[in-house]
């Protein structure tokens, strides 16, 4: 009877392990959790080493440069960086640093006995802040260590150290990662970005200084600006911990006296680059706190999507001008014809989508439209001779930005609300040209091409008013030193850049995504032919006008509107079409 | 110092009721062990089935162990021949050979393989290049140059070019963090390339497999015992049945028969069990009925006799008041015949006494009595055929009345015939007699010293027509029913007659008598054994009587 029972089991085990990997069966979606961002990639780390025995002046000072570009040790201090020099503990880096380009060999230099100097220089692309902000600089740099022979007889570097750290453009990418901290807008209820650069020492040191950051305030160029933030002046962390996609933020007693609500937006939408932060908690002194128009401690992500800086993100209308001067709505059939008589060139549509900002076609005057009947507002002539309008650009509290450039100046005008047109008094930077000018979603930041030493740089400026009352546009920084030459640019997101331009590498005009924090530019595939303008707007396909050579004359170059569609990388370009306009 | 005498105090307590319990439970076990068929096989499945569960287990582990694991190397090995292609490539581009831009090269050479881990961190790459001051080299992610175990750097240092090694290790991450990994590394020219496996998926794919094994196993160790356990009761139950039968039929209930169901070997068992009771009832029965006849026959014999007797008697008694006119032949045959027939009347008289008991018709005419009386009585009544026999009756009698509610008449014969035993068996020696008595009984005790009892014989003495001497004439003594019949008089007041004797020592019958009728005997006031016997006995006594002398 047993062994009927084990004869039982058996088959049962037996026919239990036949089951094998399945080899059909239904069609499955699948969900790998949690989206892939840049912060994601994976990280590659140098590995640093001491000094060896008998090394010659330079070589300490090249083991230093490599070792010291490693962020090693528990909060990122260059543990084994600091074994090359005399006094350890002297010496405080913070996140500055000179990025350079290129690096001649190390100068050395004898100075009597036990002593040498060793001098490094090259040039450099730019430099990042004390508080991480990047800020393109092409230029020469020098930076000198002294040397002392220890009692071992050993080469040491000793005082005074260079205040910043020697990186390469490799350093930069591997080390740093490039955040955005996000602030309000001075009068509106509108989220800032503020990227700023963070030696990634670890992934949970990543959040925690990011956080740090964000209570410490902007950095000292968006500062300027007079951005808002909600915490209130002496807040501290006392502690962050994620753990199961839930970031605890707890912060000391001085945040009660801050604005509970603005204090979680801008932590959620911080924190959320983050993949590994899907919910949050904010406590103060300890204790969990209910925070208005949150059900529950707990606050998700989807909680504050209303504050998307990129606005809604879903995709907007775009605006063409056909060969006719007619502004055309553009779909997947062609150019629909909207304002049938007015004519209209370099058009700019405002975010309610009521009013068109145009210029005529020698570009000397602006016009403000209304869609709807077509009845003109406003009308701004060019003051000085010769001089032409840039591409007008809306903000979002509804005032036109345009600039008038002449071969050797430039001023701006603002139309407020449409209808006053006034000068800009503080605009930074009348001396030099100006190819085109795009105020960001916000109204805090402009984007121009600018020609600064008989080059097309593109900067990123604050836009504010001055203590005097009256507006600005000051702080221009050039946020790319890889950029040779630009032509047209468009926000394509809140800290991203769509700029047609040129590099070293490649002369003629295509497409990069430039990121408004100086990280490296990425080039995009363009539809080809000769790009001259460029539209964009977050969560839309990107416009690009192509200048093709015409097929009845080679001399007669017509233009087409191109449109990356939206789901693959395909171009499809509309005959006829030219000047892209999205809201903005 | 009483602090901490407490607790341990405590604690050796709870200790000793832990020992205790599991020592109950064991020896609970053993005799479950020892009584229980069903409990053995139960036990026994138990234990065999989990060595087999156990070894399989391990088995199976071992393979599956195996088998992930050759796998992943394969992988490994793979993945690092292809990540060696990839680098040569890239070392390939370009020619100008300073620091600076090998550097540049081996980063983005870590930083293509570290993409092609893929976000879940399939695995991690250290680049090793020892010619850069400052640094060794490059690494992905977390990882420690720790993690690479120094033997196989040393191996790789001193292999060919593009040969392979693996080896197992533990991962050891920044955050200080460890897993163990399967690290496998090659040289590439002057570098090399170290491929960091973290064994994580495998480790908790086993753990599955590990705890499905065991959850597997356990459960099947317990479905073998339940199946033992419910075969085994499919036996065990009729087995028991049986047994609680045949004990019934011991009993003496002779009609308890056995269920019979089905017509498998155990229902064969029950039939042939109640074929046995059957016929074994049938024989008792027959026996009983047999025993009846048999006394109703003795019954009926005896009472048919007493009349003829009673005729021969008054004849022979005429014959012998006149046998002085016979010649003297005839005289001894006069004398001859009434004393035989007295004898005869005796026996007759104490047959019918026996068969009144075999047939339960004996009663007790109880009353208060004080035994010393009923002593004194029989004494005086033997004390003629004492003096004849040359014997001395002494008496040990207590000063005060004992009172007991017995039979008088049938204490009385019991005395009698005990001290007419003794005399005749004193062989002129003293007789004792002794009274005892406390507060639930009493007891009469009648010692001789004549030749004494061999072993075994005093169970014997109470049996019918038993002698000590075989080759004695029946013609002398009692009838040779006095003992049984006092055996069955003490028995009908509830207490007990027995015998003591020693060859060349004498011995001593006692009877034990409860002092109030029906009341449970539960001990004897006197001694079985005469105390001067069990004194020297006992050895100090011995030595006690070395002294003295």
């Amino acid at each position: 009877m047993r062994f009927r029972v084990f004869t039982v089991v058996l088959v049962a085990l037996l026919a239990g392990g036949c089951v094998g990997v399945p080899q059909g069966g239904r069609v499955l979606s699948g969900n790998a959790g949690g989206t892939e961002q840049p912060i994601d990639d994976p990280y590659v780390r140098i590995i640093p080493v001491g000094p060896e025995h008998d090394w010659v002046p330079s070589m300490i000072v090249q083991g230093f440069r490599t070792a010291s570009s490693s962020f090693d040790g528990p909060n990122g201090e260059h543990q084994v960086a600091r074994s090359y020099l005399a006094c350890a503990s002297c010496w405080k880096p913070g996140a500055a640093s000179i990025v350079y380009d290129q690096l001649e060999d190390p100068i050395s230099e004898d100075n009597g006995p036990g002593q040498a100097t060793v001098t490094l220089q090259g040039t450099q692309l730019g430099k990042i802040g004390a508080d991480g902000q990047y800020i393109a600089d092409r230029r020469a740099f020098k930076q000198v260590f002294h040397l002392r022979q220890d009692a071992q007889r050993q080469w040491r570097i000793t005082e005074p150290l260079p205040p910043e750290l020697l990186l390469s453009r490799d350093d930069v990418t591997r080390a740093f990662r490039t955040l955005d901290l996000y602030f309000f807008a001075p009068d509106a209820q509108v989220l800032v970005p503020n990227p700023v650069s963070i030696p990634l020492v670890s992934r949970s040191w990543l959040a925690t200084q990011l956080v740090k950051q964000l209570i410490a305030g902007p950095t000292t160029w968006l500062k300027n600006a007079s951005v808002r933030s909600a915490f209130p002046a002496g807040t501290k962390l006392r502690g962050l911990g994620v753990n199961g996609g839930v970031a605890t933020v707890d912060l000391s007693r001085q945040a009660r006296a801050g604005d509970l609500r603005n204090m979680s937006i801008q932590l959620m939408w911080t924190l959320r680059q983050l993949r590994e932060v899907q919910q949050m908690q904010l406590k103060i002194d300890g204790k969990a706190v209910d925070v208005p128009g949150v059900s529950g401690t707990l606050q998700s992500t989807r909680d504050w999507d209303a504050f998307d800086p990129d606005g809604s993100g879903e995709p907007q209308p775009a605006y063409v001008r056909r060969t006719d001067g007619r502004l055309a709505h553009l779909d997947d059939n062609g150019a629909q014809v909207i304002l049938t008589k007015v004519q209209v060139a370099h058009p700019a549509i405002s975010y309610d989508h009521r009013q068109v900002a145009a210029l005529n076609a020698a570009a000397d005057t602006v016009t403000v439209t209304d869609l709807l009947g077509g009845a003109t507002r406003t009308t701004l002539r060019a003051t000085a001779k010769g001089s032409t309008f840039t591409t007008p650009s809306w903000d979002s509290r509804g005032n036109v930005w345009v600039a008038e450039s002449t071969a050797t100046g430039s001023r701006l005008w603002v139309i407020e609300g449409g209808t006053r047109p006034a000068p800009v008094d503080g605009w930074a930077l009348t001396p030099y040209p100006v190819r085109a000018l795009r105020i960001s979603r916000d109204g805090t930041r402009a984007a121009v091409i600018v020609k600064v030493d008989g080059r097309w740089q593109v900067q990123l400026g604050r836009v504010d008013r001055a203590p005097s009352g009256g507006l600005q546009a000051e702080g221009f920084i050039a946020i790319s030193s890889e950029l040779q030459s630009a032509i047209d640019l468009a926000w394509s997101a809140t800290d991203h850049l769509a700029v047609v331009g040129m590099t070293n590498a490649n002369p003629s005009p295509s497409l990069f995504d430039v990121p408004v924090s100086g990280a490296p530019i990425s080039p995009m595939i363009g539809p080809g032919g000769e790009m001259t303008t460029v539209a964009a707007s977050p969560g839309s396909p990107l416009l690009v006008t192509q200048r093709v050579t015409g097929s009845a004359s080679p001399n007669a170059k017509t233009l087409n509107v191109c449109r990356l569609s939206d789901r693959f990388d395909e171009w499809k370009c509309f005959n006829g079409t030219s000047d892209p306009a999205y809201a903005g | 110092m009483k602090a901490w005498i407490t607790p341990t105090s405590a604690a050796r307590r709870g200790l000793r009721v832990v020992r205790r319990s599991v020592r109950a439970a064991l020896r609970k076990a053993y005799v479950s062990w020892r009584r229980s068929l069903q409990a053995r096989v139960v036990t026994t499945t138990l234990v065999v089935s989990a060595l087999v569960v156990a070894v399989l287990g391990v088995f199976l582990m071992q393979q599956i162990t195996t088998a992930l694991l050759e796998a992943k190397e394969r992988a490994a090995l793979l993945q690092l021949d292809e990540g060696v292609g990839v680098a040569q490539r890239q070392l390939a581009v370009g020619g100008s050979d300073n620091s600076e831009t090998t550097k540049s090269r081996l980063n983005a050479i870590v930083t293509t393989l570290a993409h092609r881990s893929g976000p879940s961190g399939l695995y991690e790459v250290i680049i090793l290049d020892r010619d850069d001051p400052g640094s060794v080299g490059f690494s992905s992610n977390w990882i420690r140059l720790k993690s690479v175990p120094a033997v196989l750097m040393r191996q790789v240092e001193q292999s060919d070019a593009s040969k392979p090694y693996r080896t197992y290790g533990t991962l050891t991450y920044d955050d200080g963090s460890s897993k163990p990994g399967l690290i496998v590394g090659t040289k590439l020219s002057r570098y090399q390339l170290y491929y960091l496996f973290p064994l994580t998926q495998e480790r908790q794919s086993l753990e599955v497999v590990q705890q499905t094994i065991l959850g597997v196993g356990a459960a099947l160790v317990l479905l073998l015992a339940a199946i033992a356990s419910i075969v085994t009761r499919q036996v065990v139950v009729p087995v028991r049945m049986a047994a609680q039968a045949a004990e019934r039929l011991a009993a003496g209930r002779l009609e308890e028969r056995m269920k019979v169901r089905g017509e498998d070997d155990l229902a064969r068992l029950a039939t042939s069990f109640n074929d046995m009771a059957a016929n074994l009832q049938e024989k008792i029965v027959q026996l009983q009925e047999l025993s009846q006849v048999q006394r109703q026959f003795v019954s009926d014999v005896s009472h048919e006799l007493r009349t003829p007797l009673t005729t021969v008697r008054m004849a022979a008694e005429v014959l012998y008041e006149s046998r002085e006119d016979f010649d003297p032949m005839a005289a001894r045959s006069a004398e001859l015949l009434q004393s035989q027939l007295e004898r005869f009347e005796g026996l007759l008289a104490d047959l019918l006494e026996i068969s009144r008991y075999d047939a339960g018709a004996a009663t007790l005419d109880i009353e208060p009595m004080d035994v010393r009386e009923l002593v004194l009585r029989a004494v005086g009544y033997t004390e003629d055929l004492a003096e004849r026999k040359g014997s001395k009756i002494i008496q040990q009698l207590p000063g005060e009345a004992t009172m007991a509610e017995v039979d008088r008449r049938r204490v009385e014969r019991i005395l009698r015939n005990l001290l007419v035993n003794a005399i005749e068996h004193g062989e002129g020696k003293d007789i004792i007699v002794s009274v005892g008595a406390d507060r639930d009984a009493v007891a009469i005790a009648v010692r001789d010293h004549g030749c004494g009892l061999r072993p075994g014989e005093t169970n014997m003495v109470f049996d019918r027509f038993w002698r000590a001497d075989p080759a004695r004439a029946r013609t002398t003594g009692g009838t040779g029913l006095g003992l049984s019949i006092s055996m069955e008089d003490a028995q009908l007041h509830g207490g007990w007659l027995q015998a003591w004797g020693e060859p060349g020592r004498g011995s001593q019958f006692r009877l034990s008598l409860p002092r109030v009728a029906g009341a449970e005997l539960r001990g004897s006031p006197l001694p079985l054994v005469p105390p001067e016997i069990e004194l020297q006995r006992a050895p100090y006594a011995e030595l006690e009587l070395e002294a003295d002398a």
